[in-house]
């Protein structure tokens, strides 16, 4: 009973703590209470699978049952129970090894953050083409224009050696063969 | 000449063990260097030198936490598997630090060490028993440590 509420209470509270607390200190850090802050917690917690082994438990102050087991802790290893030697690891840990080597899914979150900013670029393209702004112009738009460009740069005899010009044989009036 | 270098290394290599208080020289986490250059030969510690003083590191009674964490991360660092005495006398040594949990996750960090060598953490587990037996522990599987919680 005593085990799983602490299941419970590990993930309220470490898995929920914001990522620059820890990474500010290095991996032996510990800092006595900062003002305002709760003393029977250890803000400055940090376990992962390259540093497995804090320097301070993650509950610094017992009050009640937990405080007797600690002092039971002291005594032999044998008389504690296998509920109270897991309530022991609780306290003293927030995740177990094999916690830290699960896989996780957040490949899953990253493609959906993707997707909604490539879903909100494509319908902003599609309100500014439609809603705000001009059409594009007929030089771009219509394809007799590009022909009467090209028509223009033969008879200007624009780029001569490797334009249009080059490519247009003057006595027959057609395309170069 | 030579000979008294190698009885400097030979000395070296032992574990500094002595810690005068805890206020004053700390036990040294630096216990036996992987290798002692000097200019006219270079001297490697043997395995079973390194295996004598990380036993020994571990069975000094000045330790504290900071000192077990510090050695015991510098044999989870290294690409070895520990020797059943060195997790012997850590496992005491968490003992007289009055931390279960300590011992515990040693134990999970070994586990993890052994990777996919199921052979060779049988033959640790067999080893340890009496260890296992003498403090009240248990192996990681009777714990469900290595299960993921949900």
């Amino acid at each position: 009973m005593a085990s799983s509420l602490l299941r419970v209470a590990f993930y309220r509270v470490a898995l929920r703590r914001p990522l620059h607390v820890t990474a500010a200190n290095g991996i032996y850090s510990y800092h006595p209470p900062r003002v305002g802050e709760d003393p029977n917690i250890n803000m400055d917690f940090h376990e992962s699978l390259i540093t497995p082994l804090p320097v301070f438990p993650r509950t610094i102050g017992f009050e009640g049952e937990l405080k007797t087991l600690k002092e039971k802790e002291k005594g032999d290893w044998k008389s504690l129970s296998a509920e109270e030697q897991m309530d022991l690891y609780n306290m003293y840990f927030s995740m177990s090894m094999a916690d830290m080597c699960r896989e996780k899914d957040d490949w899953k979150s990253v493609l959906g953050v993707i997707s909604l900013v490539v879903a909100f670029s494509l319908w902003l393209h599609y309100f500014l083409h439609t809603q705000l702004l001009q059409p594009y112009p007929e030089s771009c738009t219509n394809p007799e224009w590009a022909h009467e460009v090209i028509k223009k740069q033969i008879q200007f005899r624009a780029n001569p050696i490797t334009g249009y010009a080059s490519m247009w044989d003057y006595e027959n009036n057609c395309w170069k063969k | 000449m030579f000979r008294s270098i190698f009885r400097l290394a030979q000395t070296s290599s032992r574990a500094i063990q002595v810690a005068a208080g805890k206020n004053q020289a700390r036990v040294s986490a630096v216990t036996a260097p992987a290798v002692r250059k000097y200019s006219s030969v270079t001297v490697y510690p043997s395995d079973e030198e390194q295996d004598a003083a990380w036993v020994s590191y571990f069975e000094n009674k000045d330790m504290d936490t900071y000192d077990f964490i510090l050695g015991f991360m510098q044999i989870y660092r290294e690409d070895l598997i520990p020797e059943p005495k060195i997790i012997q006398s850590a496992l005491y040594a968490c003992r007289r630090l009055d931390n279960l949990p300590l011992a515990m996750r040693v134990l999970e960090m070994v586990k993890n060490k052994c990777g996919p060598r199921k052979d060779i953490y049988d033959y640790l587990m067999q080893e340890l028993k009496p260890t296992f037996d003498d403090l009240g522990l248990k192996t990681v599987e009777d714990y469900g440590l290595d299960q993921v919680a949900d």
